[in-house]
């Protein structure tokens, strides 16, 4: 089973680096993304000498490292999904002798590979024209990747969900932005949530996409320390189940769908 | 017991029958109104294993109903499927392991990748031991030939390239049945050709069963021994295709090339025994019904007339036979 | 000259078709506008943010930000409106063989596909620059003159020609690769720089926005003449920066076009 999954995750790096210049220019437009946030930011310390919380290389580090893991944690398989429902070669995956939950999974492995070569050439290049702060120790840096790597199940979940919404609708790209531009909001993405009012604060803490970017850079930054990790981990550990026990949910109606109705 | 076993089954389609309109559409939001459809009406069978069989019927007729049940992607609404055993649509990834199946031009196949990977991947997934892969890779290669496509990516190919490649991958798993939905459509003769022998081959080989659906009846007719036709939901024939082509095809075309004509054949001369197609100076060409008549006295009869110097007799083929019961000209 | 008229006429009917096939797709439209409001909010609370922590941003106050914001939304909704189907070219026109039909047709290629337009995005760009442009307006209290509207239409289609004559110019790339939409996209995406003032950024980029890729004149120069602040003229330059761009867009494009005749693909 996990040969196969990894197998499935090469592939569709490898389908990705059939084209040469995939690589440079998702890196190019990783960099594009974070000049406007970081020059803005430079452009607010120099007026006011201050960033609630940050210092300057801090608030700089912040955005780098944001637009590093995008490509983590916002990418994924999703539209896949419902281009498989739309085009009907979910029937013909349906006959796989995987099931089409951990079929997919392969695949998301597999963008998950190349977001992180993605990831990692956009680190390189931005440590060329801003200087990015290393990690505070090794501990931090473990705990970062174990957030990272308990985001992807939540992430797959996520996009299973939004993207059997293809049974229903054509209009998925729609569904896409939707979660996209929510993520964004309640995950740090846009600015650290301690700039956010605290109301909103309240909600970011409930929802799992914290950890998708304010969290984990925060560790890095060394700004959360100790037992509040494994409390972090373990609110993970929660979201994981209640998505998976969703994603099944939304999949197998949407697959009843395609038995009784025949698609 | 036989591999396919199929018990009265049914399938109802429910179609939602939504008035026009916004008004229309909140109506049925509270109160649904279903129009049914009965796609397959009790149907039997059963096949063997290592059968050619080609499931055969107009379009809506009920033929990818019926497969989508046998491979497991449709619940029936009444009635049983056991395929080797199992119950496909109640055990769909277990089913799936033993069998194969072509849904037209839905490629397994990954598009940007060279085919060998997605092969691999096949490999990886059905759990083939290295050797018998090799064995496999080795044998199709050849029937196919593939040595050249194998490194290229799908999306290089061309229709009938990726076919082979295609129905390499349907066969790579030893699988016990095989479902072909369309194998050939848009394909040229001598890939059409290369596919029938190939299924043929490995059917003969390790006796696996095979189920053609298709519109192109020369693929039956040179790859099934059995057919099984539906029509509007029920069977109308199940058996040997050479039964069903002495059963039905009755009509028989002769060309016949004459000389010394003394007068003028027409079908009132003739008094019905056959009919005239085609007349002139030297040629003739009839039509006759077996049950009516023989070749010997359809001879004797034109021999009055003139001298025949040449007679090509054809029996009519399944495409014909079908025509004609498709438009009730012959009931089954 | 007759040959550009020909070609213009033959777009606007095209383009007339495109946006009654458009009108088909209603569950689109709708998710097309509220996806990008979604889009566009997630922009406005990081501008929402930067003032939590500042009065100011290089002299500008929230509302014109605001303003320079909707002011580039506006540009945007045109280009995205007229031009998206320039990303089409390399993946789908070239990719799918498709190209070479346009090439059998007695019009340029180029206006088959941009007449060819599907976008539902464009509406909802619309649909929040408005929104911003009439509330910052009122709220910065500069009468909207009929002269003010005809500015502002006239200079966002101008901003969105130099925009569009870019992209056209990009996708010289489709003949090489079917991935050109990712740079066309990539350049596209510099236009976020031109939301915000000028004088935040270094040399270098300021170089980059207004000689090479001259977004500023389609968002900012605009935006600074409506103010009525310093260098609010250089706006004027706007049409002529369009006209130069959009001829070499044009020959870049022929000169890639006859190449990709001259070999194949």
């Amino acid at each position: 089973m996990l040969g196969t999954l990894l197998k499935i995750g090469k592939m569709g790096i490898k389908e990705y680096l059939q084209y040469k210049s995939v690589l440079f220019l998702f890196t190019l437009n990783r960099i594009i993304e974070v000049v406007v946030y970081i020059f803005v930011w430079y452009a607010i310390y120099n007026q006011t000498g201050q960033i609630e919380g940050f210092a300057i290389n801090e608030i700089a580090t912040y955005y780098i490292l944001v637009v590093t893991l995008v490509p983590m944690s916002l990418w994924g398989i999703n539209e896949d999904i419902a281009y498989s429902i739309r085009k009907g070669y979910i029937t013909r995956e349906l006959l796989n002798p995987i099931s089409y939950f951990t079929y997919y999974f392969g695949k998301e492995l597999g963008e998950m590979g190349f977001g992180l070569l993605t990831a990692i050439c956009t680190f390189i290049v931005c440590n060329i024209f801003w200087t990015v702060l290393m990690p505070v120790n090794i501990w931090a840096f473990i705990a970062f990747i174990c957030i990272l790597l308990l985001n992807i199940p939540i992430s797959y979940f996520l996009q299973m969900i939004v993207g059997t919404c293809g049974f229903y609708t054509n209009a998925t790209w729609g569904m896409q932005i939707l979660r996209k531009s929510i993520i964004s909001i309640f995950s740090g993405l846009i600015a650290p949530l301690t700039m956010f009012p605290v109301a909103f604060q309240k909600v970011a803490n409930i929802l799992p996409f914290k950890e998708f970017f304010y969290t984990p850079i925060n560790i890095y930054l060394g700004k959360i320390q100790g037992v509040e990790i494994l409390f972090i981990i373990g609110k993970q550990l929660i979201w994981v189940l209640i998505m998976y026990v969703l994603a099944k949910v939304f999949f197998n109606k949407a697959v009843k769908k395609i038995t009784i109705n025949g698609g | 017991m036989s591999i396919i076993e199929v018990k009265d089954l049914e399938k109802v389609y429910k179609t939602s029958d939504k008035e026009s309109g916004i008004i229309g559409y909140i109506k049925h939001l509270f109160q649904p109104k279903y129009k049914e459809f009965k796609a397959v009406k009790k149907v039997n069978f059963s096949i063997e294993e290592g059968e050619l069989v080609g499931y055969i019927g107009e379009n809506g007729a009920g033929k990818s109903t019926t497969i989508k049940m046998l491979t497991g992607l449709l619940t029936p609404t009444s009635g049983k499927v056991i395929v080797n055993g199992k119950v496909p649509y109640e055990n769909r990834i277990e089913n799936n392991k033993q069998i194969g199946a072509v849904f037209g031009q839905k490629t397994q196949l990954w598009w940007d990748l060279p085919v060998i990977e997605s092969f691999r991947l096949i490999k990886k997934m059905y759990k083939i031991p290295e050797n018998e892969y090799r064995k496999n890779l080795k044998k199709f290669s050849a029937l196919l030939e593939l040595d050249e496509l194998l490194n290229k990516p799908v999306k290089n190919l061309s229709l009938g390239q990726k076919m082979r490649c295609e129905i390499a991958a349907t066969f790579l798993h030893n699988p016990k049945i095989v479902y072909l939905d369309e194998p050939t459509i848009g394909l040229d003769v001598l890939v059409k050709e290369r596919i029938r022998k190939f299924i043929k081959d490995i059917n003969k080989e390790k006796n696996t069963t095979v189920i053609l659906t298709t519109h192109d009846l020369k693929d039956i007719e040179e790859v099934c021994d059995r057919i099984i036709l539906i029509d509007k939901g029920s069977i109308i024939y199940d058996g040997e295709k050479q039964t069903f082509k002495d059963t039905y095809g009755k009509q028989v075309l002769a060309q016949i090339s004459i000389k010394n004509k003394n007068a003028l054949i027409t079908n009132e001369t003739i008094e019905d025994e056959f009919e005239v197609i085609e007349e002139t100076e030297d040629f003739l060409k009839i039509k006759f019904n077996h049950d009516k008549t023989t070749i010997m006295n359809v001879v004797n009869r034109i021999s009055v007339f003139c001298e025949i110097v040449d007679m090509h007799v054809q029996e009519q083929g399944l495409e014909e036979i079908l025509k004609e019961i498709y438009r009730g000209e012959v009931v089954c | 000259m007759t040959k550009i008229k020909d070609n213009i006429s033959i777009y606007l009917s095209m383009l007339s078709c495109s946006i009654k096939s458009m009108m088909e797709y209603r569950v689109d439209f709708i998710v097309g506008i509220i996806s990008q409001l979604l889009t566009q909010a997630v922009e406005l609370i990081f501008i929402w943010i930067i003032f939590q922590n500042t009065q100011s941003l290089a002299g500008w106050t929230f509302d014109k930000l605001l303003l320079l914001y909707g002011i580039t939304m506006l540009t945007i909704a045109i280009v995205d409106f007229l031009f998206d189907s320039i990303y089409d070219i390399g993946p789908k026109y070239i990719k799918d063989g498709d190209f070479d039909k346009l090439l059998l047709r007695p019009i340029h290629p180029l206006i088959s596909v941009i007449g060819d337009t599907k976008t539902f995005t464009a509406f909802g760009y619309m649909a929040i620059s408005l929104i911003l442009i009439i509330s910052m307006l009122i709220k910065l209290q500069i009468d909207i003159t009929f002269m003010l509207v005809a500015k502002i239409i006239i200079f966002a289609f101008s901003g969105a020609l130099i925009i569009g004559a870019i992209m056209i110019a990009l996708s010289v790339t489709s003949f090489y690769t079917y991935k050109s939409n990712e740079i066309i996209w990539s350049v596209f995406r510099i236009y976020t720089f031109a939301q915000y003032p000028v004088e935040i950024y270094n040399k270098f980029i300021r170089i980059l926005i207004t000689f090479i890729f001259p977004f500023v004149f389609a968002t900012y120069y605009p935006t600074l003449n409506y103010l009525g602040m310093e260098n609010g003229w250089l706006m004027y330059l706007s049409p002529i920066v369009a006209i130069i761009f959009l001829i070499i867009a044009v020959k870049i494009w022929n000169w890639g076009l006859n190449k990709y005749r001259s070999t194949g693909n």
